[in-house]
């Protein structure tokens, strides 16, 4: 009789640990999907990051005295390539930095279509156009990438914070990630008209 | 009071009529799912029966030769929401392209919005690029559609699209606009666009009849051979045999013939000998996708 009560303790025990592990599994596959999309983000970003020396170049030649505006992207480029995030440290501090120098690269691109709105043999540039509708598709991307990234995150938020699975993410370590908030003028993708 | 009556009516009625017609994604028919021949999605009769035809042939091509699996959505509204985002949702939920290639395109259409979007899968951001997108919107699809053309604009669209798709180059009507410009070059590049969707279509006829083993065209004959795979309340599947007549191999096809009541289906203009190549009439096996991913890909335009 005093076996019995063992065995009923050992096999409720034995349930608990192998739910813990397929939690904790769970967390650690929800953890990596947000690594991904985290390298997507920052692929998207080098995209359009790639693409700024030569949009500058070919506005140059049209709007040269367009000194400050030019300079200003270049400058906000060179910000946002220093900053380089691991996916595995991503702070809500380090993230919001991010988003920043990334959002004021965006602004930037943005006054730059802007000017060049005033100069019609710019714009009849087949160069030119060709980058827009690059830089088009980046913003495009860019968007999917910050979409996908917070999804990633909301659901291992609500993975880690649901109860009773949250005695395993506490037990384990696994804390609350930081989400992509929308930075002035870096959510609205500069407006390209033709 | 019975003006304001009446006021009150139209007003519901407005907002009946917006609700009916403001699509989301999972709203979108699918048509893909009900017959693997077609890949128009046009529930708001936007695009004309021929049109529709014109681009099913078109895309079925492109699906079987495993260039691209393009979708055609054209619909009054999608509504308040964002049509970039829209395409990509709509997208993701469809799964277009091939799961291993990624080649799936999604041409949007939203005509309350003014907006045309296409959307690219991964693997064919390569060989139709964002920039290639934006020109066939600017250069084909809008000048037509602002003139209310949508046929027009849509079949030589997705045709140009096709074209770069499976040759790989970018045709001469995409090609960086000269200065000089002047209109006789426009029509002769229309008349050689025309040629080619011509070719286009007949190829894809003569192929459908093409003997896989001898590779001779016009080879196969319906044999009156026929095996009932499956039956329902509602139809009967068979495989229906077809003869090559140089060689003697024999090509099953799968075929669909509803019990009862036929038709429903059917209705607008037939082309051709109808949309089943082969004859035998009623419906065939519904198609899929293949599980494709996008990432924002493509461009959009407004009109």
């Amino acid at each position: 009789m005093k076996n019995k009560g063992l065995w009923i303790t050992l096999a409720v025990v034995a349930v608990v640990v192998v739910w813990g592990i397929s939690k904790y599994n769970g967390f650690v596959g929800r953890s990596e999907k947000i690594e991904n999309a985290w390298s997507q983000v920052e692929n998207q970003y080098q995209r359009r990051s790639d693409l700024i020396p030569n949009l500058v170049n070919t506005v140059k030649g049209y709007a040269a005295h367009e000194q400050t505006t030019l300079d200003q992207v270049v400058e906000a480029r060179a910000k946002a390539t220093q900053m380089t995030l691991a996916a595995d440290n991503l702070t809500p501090e380090k993230l919001a930095a991010y988003n920043k120098a990334q959002g004021e690269v965006g602004s930037a691109l943005g006054r730059l279509l802007a000017i060049s709105e005033s100069y019609p043999e710019l714009k009849a540039n087949q160069n030119f156009l060709e980058l827009q509708a690059q830089l088009e598709g980046c913003e495009n991307r860019i968007a999917v990438a910050r979409k996908d990234f917070n999804d990633a995150v909301r659901s291992y938020n609500v993975g880690i914070k649901r109860f009773p699975a949250n005695v395993v993410a506490s037990m384990f370590g696994f804390e609350a990630k930081a989400y992509f908030e929308a930075a002035e003028g870096s959510e609205v993708a500069p407006k390209v008209e033709f | 009071m019975k003006r304001l009556f009446s006021i009150i009516a139209l007003l519901f009625l407005t907002l009946a009529t917006a609700l009916a017609t403001d699509y989301t994604p999972s709203t979108v028919p699918n048509v893909q799912l009900g017959d693997y021949r077609r890949f128009v999605t046009n529930p708001d009769g936007i695009l004309s029966d021929q049109a529709v035809y014109t681009l099913d042939t078109m895309l079925l091509r492109l699906k079987e030769q495993h260039i691209a699996q393009v979708a055609v959505v054209a619909v009054g509204s999608i509504g308040f929401e964002e049509p970039r985002m829209f395409a990509n949702e709509l997208f993701r939920l469809w799964r277009l392209g091939e799961a291993e290639q990624n080649n799936g395109v999604l041409v949007l259409l939203a005509l309350g919005q003014g907006a045309i979007e296409i959307e690219t899968g991964y693997g064919v951001e390569g060989d139709l690029p964002d920039a290639i997108c934006k020109r066939i919107i600017e250069n084909i699809m809008i000048p037509a559609f602002r003139e209310r053309n949508f046929d027009e604009g849509m079949v030589r669209g997705v045709g140009a699209m096709a074209q770069v798709l499976s040759t790989r180059q970018v045709p001469d009507e995409l090609a960086a606009a000269d200065d000089d410009n002047d209109d006789l070059i426009g029509l002769a590049i229309f008349i050689g666009a025309a040629l080619v969707f011509l070719g286009l279509v007949m190829l894809l006829l003569v192929l459908n009849n093409r003997c896989p083993k001898c590779k001779r065209n016009h080879a196969l004959l319906r044999s009156g051979e026929r095996v009932e795979v499956e039956k329902n309340a509602f139809q009967r599947v068979y495989k229906v045999a077809y003869k090559c007549k140089y060689c003697g191999h024999i090509v099953w096809r799968n075929e669909v013939e509803s019990n009862g009541q036929s038709g429903g289906f059917g209705g607008g203009p037939i082309i051709g000998g109808g949309r089943g190549f082969g004859g035998g009439g009623g419906r065939s096996f519904g198609g899929g996708w293949g599980g494709g991913f996008s990432g924002g890909g493509g461009a959009g335009g407004r009109f």
